[in-house]
């Protein structure tokens, strides 16, 4: 049997796709401004980032756009994914949510960017927010529809005893939902705190998310302190990490609370 | 269930009403900031820049332009080199997940592969510049060759173990069982067992490297120019909107059929099990 050659295979795959981040983790703790010329630890470039305003100022951008959009795309998918779990067999949503996860990236943020220039709507925060939101809110809508909600008995028998409508939702229906809200409010956040496409096109000029700002230094590598290459580890590493600790928890409650037991990645 | 068999048309209102509220912020929020806009780029996409007027001329240029075929002909050759190195590194470690694997040490190795999934393009590209760094690999079409292998294996490993993961382990046996050798088994049961997920993880990573801007912009150098990128300079750069628009409006019915094929794949497939 090659079942063991092939199980070494898939996982020195596994560990070949940690190897570069982990790579990096370990070279943001380098002395030297290079990667690969190991000088000593240090946590310095991590200091040099609290100490820097830009990318204090990208920070807030991105945490304050990433938490508007967590919630306000979680609270627009909650009761369509309610209305989902009651009748599954109705498949219009999942129809509508799937595109904004299915077509390329970058085809959506240029057609929100034309429409956000043709009004004259101001490119910034509220731009990329807006952005974000438009496929947080298809995220939101498929991991609360994929993990198990509210059971419909329930909500009938809290219906049966003379519950209000309000009171269902907020006694039943959402303290039940709570182990998908909390995996879609955590997924959406990732996702908008992570990403680089959409806000690309739609932030207009001067304004910067950290991926942004890594980007930015990136490609004009080692200009400044601020722009080397381990200055830019330390940065992707916070991110990397913000983004691995929560996609684990995520897959984590997916693969155990999956309505269907199948995996759904994307 | 809803309780009582004697419903009022009015309650019935009633209930279509209350679902409705359900479901309208979500449909609204989408056809304003989703779909709206995609309508609006395909009108854009048959709008003369100059003129103003109706015109097939963004889509004639796109298809026909040297400098447009030759974009999408590095394109194409990135994606299909892309395609063909993530199937052939995938298929062992999916046929494992599917096969081989002990039911305890499955969970833990998809969601070892699951995660990077969800790390964005971005931030994996600057983790592997550090790598080819190091390697003291030069920017270029090799560089965003294997940067690009590492970004899209998770995108075409799952798929595979997808459609791998409900074929009936008996039907394997009885092909063994039969003398099927190696070669016969993976040839004439498995990869055409598997078809449905080679087709989806092929399609799926060929239209998505296809638009990659992130891996060629920062390792490509200036040999390396792709869709992705040309958008961006329409778009960010020339002001080219009908241009810019047309190519979108390719890639995204690309996508849509892919989508549309992908899911009645994985449907039939399903049903056939």
């Amino acid at each position: 049997m090659p079942s063991k050659i092939l199980r070494a295979y898939t996982y020195a795959l596994l560990a070949m796709i940690y190897v570069p981040i982990a790579f990096m983790v370990v070279m943001s703790f380098n002395d030297s401004p290079y990667a690969g010329e190991w000088k000593g630890f240090t946590v310095k470039w991590y200091k040099l980032l609290l100490a820097d305003s830009r990318a204090l100022e990208a920070f807030n951008n991105s945490l304050t756009i990433a938490i508007a959009s967590a919630i306000v795309s979680t609270l627009i998918a909650l009761p369509a994914a309610y209305h989902t779990s009651k009748t599954p067999k109705l498949g219009v949503l999942n129809a509508l949510t799937a595109p904004p996860i299915v077509i390329p990236e970058i085809t959506e943020a240029v057609s929100l960017l034309v429409l956000f220039l043709y009004i004259g709507f101001p490119l910034g925060w509220v731009s990329v927010f807006i952005a974000h939101t438009a496929f947080n809110a298809a995220y939101a809508y498929v991991t609360l529809t994929v993990i198990r909600g509210a059971d419909e008995n329930l909500v009938a028998a809290a219906r049966t005893l003379g519950a209000s409508r309000f009171y269902i939702w907020r006694r039943v229906i959402i303290p039940l939902s709570m182990p998908g809200i909390v995996a879609s409010l955590m997924l959406t956040f990732m996702l908008s705190f992570t990403n680089f496409i959409k806000t690309l096109f739609t932030k207009g000029p001067g304004f910067e998310t950290l991926p942004i700002l890594i980007w930015n230094r990136a490609r004009r590598p080692g200009l400044t302190e601020l722009s080397s290459q381990n200055a830019l580890n330390a940065l992707t590493t916070l991110l990397v990490l913000v983004s691995i600790s929560i996609a684990t928890v995520y897959t984590v409650i997916v693969l155990r609370r999956s309505r269907t037991s199948r995996i759904v990645g994307a | 269930m809803e309780a009582g068999g004697h419903e009022t048309p009015e309650r019935i209102g009633d209930r279509r009403l209350a679902q409705a509220i359900l479901y309208a912020p979500l449909v609204v929020f989408l056809s304003v900031f989703f779909y709206a806009p995609l309508v609006w780029l395909s009108y854009i996409s048959f709008v003369d820049q100059d003129t103003g007027s109706l015109t097939l001329r963004n889509y004639l240029e796109v298809f026909t332009s040297p400098g447009y075929l030759r974009v999408f002909a590095i394109s194409l050759a990135i994606a299909m080199e892309t395609v063909a190195a993530t199937l052939i590194i995938a298929l062992p470690a999916a046929y494992y997940l599917a096969f081989g694997a002990r039911s305890g040490e499955r969970p833990f190795l998809i969601a070892g592969f699951l995660v990077p999934f969800w790390v964005d393009f971005l931030l994996r590209a600057i983790a592997f510049k550090n790598l080819l760094y190091v390697l003291g690999l030069r920017e270029g079409y090799v560089a965003t060759l294997i940067a690009m292998v590492y970004e899209y294996l998770p995108f075409m490993l799952l798929p595979l173990y997808a459609s791998l993961s409900v074929i009936d382990p008996s039907v394997i046996e009885a092909a063994r069982s039969l003398g099927a050798p190696r070669s016969m088994l993976l040839s004439r049961v498995i990869i055409p067992l598997s078809m449905p997920g080679i087709m989806v993880g092929a399609l799926l990573v060929s239209l998505m490297s296809l638009t990659e801007y992130i891996v060629p912009s920062l390792l490509g150098g200036s040999q390396v120019f792709t869709v992705g990128m040309m958008i961006y300079s329409l778009f960010l750069e020339g002001g080219l909107w009908g241009l810019g628009a047309a190519l979108s409006i390719v890639i995204v019915a690309a996508s849509m059929i892919l989508a549309f094929y992908a899911s009645r794949l994985l449907a039939v497939n399903r049903n056939a099990v």
